[in-house]
């Protein structure tokens, strides 16, 4: 029966990815403006990191290998989340409630979750995985391919666990839409805060470390898969970014339950 | 008779985005939090630098040119303009428009410059808090004539901006969607205004190409005149390039959008 459900989603989502490419061919040269953006996007990072190391040797610990290894995961996670779900709950879902839309939707019988976050699977995107396939190796390059399989493997777990996080994160902020519709401002403000794990959190010093290091642990986005990829991750704290993650997942899981009970539909 | 008219538009416009002030409110506490990050960053590379300065700025230059720049980014560089424009065109609402006795050009124009304001006052409350806890490093002018050069900057880099949105936009009138364009714009601009780092710090062949571009006039040229870093003969040779790049964007702007309205078929309309 469980087996049985899973193939069935399986079979929705392969379906979703073809009607979103069918979609996305219809505006080609915007498409390929779009993979310029992002062949730019990481040149401009690797300058604006140059133009920093002329002047200092480490940035609280991390030297500039260290640090374009740092970014490389960044890139690769924001990768992840913006061909999933990123876009899905936090443009797509508040525009649809705007427009009524969205209440077709709850009557479908899938699980309303998994359909806001996978509906469109942006296949435009699919083709930046190049520009950060090519940086993650230029990164693994710089620092010379100093670990082992297993600390590879770690670094994937790691990323999967990033993923979660950032899951737990844009479901609490899409479910406040249930009371009061937004437009883009939810998004820029999530995407802000998923730009704070372009840097170390080495960087911040008294409340800000605690708030980024315990409370809101920005680092868990790509600072701790890095520390794990290069064996300078401690045991404690890997447990507690492990544990933090599942926990927000299932706050958040809850959270858009309770909201959706509140739901009263936007348009007439 | 004509102000009375535009005078309309903008009050609604403000009617509309008053509509909308949390989303606004959410958006700029992001622009905030990306700036208090660089801001960090920086204070981190000074404590760690091999000297007290770093291109010319010591702690506090830099620390008043970070805030600076980002007050300027954080009501400056709204995207959603160039979509309106995108939309009012693909979409066939601008048949509306082109019927009244009114401007395009300018209906936009005013809802941009509008926008900005309200984005303005709403941006400052954040920045009120940023400002006073780092009171102690800003370095803010004395005198006039530099606070009178520094708001006609920024006046002279808002026309700019929306000219440059304006131009991307109005290829709508031969594509579907032209967020391509705007959002390669946007990628350049993120370094190339210089709200992360004074663009004079970028190093090799593409620092100086950036420098040649006309987006440090938007954020980098009204800090330089702030801090006091360029003489006043450079200022006004800078106005005079950037008067320049006014004018060229208007000018191909005002040759696409001819070429264009002769295209439109007003779609859905």
């Amino acid at each position: 029966m469980f087996l049985k459900n899973i193939l069935r989603y399986l079979r929705i989502l392969s379906l979703l990815a073809r009607i979103s490419l069918m979609k996305q061919m219809a505006y080609r040269s915007s498409f390929f403006l779009a993979v310029l953006g992002k062949i730019l996007r990481v040149t401009i990072v690797l300058i604006f990191f140059q133009a920093i190391f002329l002047n200092v040797k480490e940035i609280g610990g991390w030297n500039f290998n260290e640090v374009i290894l740092l970014y490389a995961t960044f890139s690769l996670i924001d990768f992840l989340i913006s061909i999933t779900f990123h876009r899905n709950l936090i443009y797509f879902m508040p525009d649809q409630i705007r427009k009524g839309d969205y209440d077709f939707k709850i009557i479908k019988p899938i699980n309303l979750l998994f359909y806001s976050s996978l509906e469109s699977l942006d296949m435009m995107d699919l083709v930046s995985v190049i520009p950060t396939l090519f940086l993650l190796f230029y990164a693994f390059l710089k620092v010379g391919f100093a670990f082992s399989i297993l600390q590879f493997l770690l670094y994937i777990f790691l990323i999967l666990n990033a993923l979660v996080f950032l899951y737990a994160l844009i479901v609490l902020l899409a479910t406040i839409n249930f009371w009061a519709v937004q437009k883009n401002g939810l998004g820029r403000f999530y995407e802000s805060i998923v730009r704070i794990a372009r840097y170390p959190t080495t960087i911040y010093d008294g409340f800000w470390k605690i708030l980024f290091i315990y409370i809101l642990p920005i680092s868990v986005i790509s600072q701790v898969p890095t520390e794990g990829l290069l064996g300078k991750l401690s045991w404690q704290y890997l447990g507690y970014v492990l544990i933090f993650s599942i926990l927000l997942l299932m706050v958040a899981i809850r959270f858009w339950k309770f909201g959706l009970k509140r739901y009263s539909s936007a348009s007439s | 008779m004509i102000f009375r008219k535009y005078l309309k538009i903008a009050k609604t416009a403000w009617l509309e985005y008053l509509e909308y002030r949390a989303n606004l409110f959410f958006e700029i506490l992001g622009v905030i939090i990306s700036f208090l990050v660089i801001i960090f960053l920086w204070t981190k590379i000074y404590a760690e630098s091999f000297g007290a300065t770093i291109g010319g700025y010591n702690l506090g230059e830099m620390v008043t040119y970070l805030i600076g720049a980002g007050i300027l980014a954080s009501f400056m560089f709204f995207s959603h303009q160039g979509d309106e424009i995108n939309d009012d065109i693909r979409l066939g609402n601008l048949s509306n428009y082109l019927l009244k006795p009114l401007n395009p050009f300018f209906y936009w124009l005013i809802k941009d410059l509008v926008r900005k304001f309200f984005a303005f006052f709403l941006s400052m409350s954040g920045y009120i808090l940023i400002l006073f806890f780092w009171r102690a490093s800003l370095n803010i002018p004395s005198d006039i004539l530099t606070w009178a050069l520094f708001f006609l900057s920024i006046l002279t880099g808002s026309l700019l901006y929306f000219l440059i949105f304006y131009l991307f936009s109005i290829f709508a009138f031969w594509m579907e969607q032209t967020w391509g364009f705007r959002f390669v714009v946007r990628v350049v601009m993120e370094i190339a205004t210089g709200i992360f780092i004074p663009v004079t710090l970028l190093p090799g062949v593409i620092g100086s190409i950036i420098q040649f571009l006309p987006f440090k006039f938007l954020a980098f040229f009204p800090m330089q005149i702030f801090l006091g870093k360029i003489s006043l003969m450079e200022i006004m040779l800078n106005f005079g390039v950037e008067i320049l790049w006014i004018g060229a964007f208007y000018v191909v702007s005002v040759l696409v959008w001819r070429r264009g309205i002769k295209h439109y078929t007003a779609v859905g309309a």
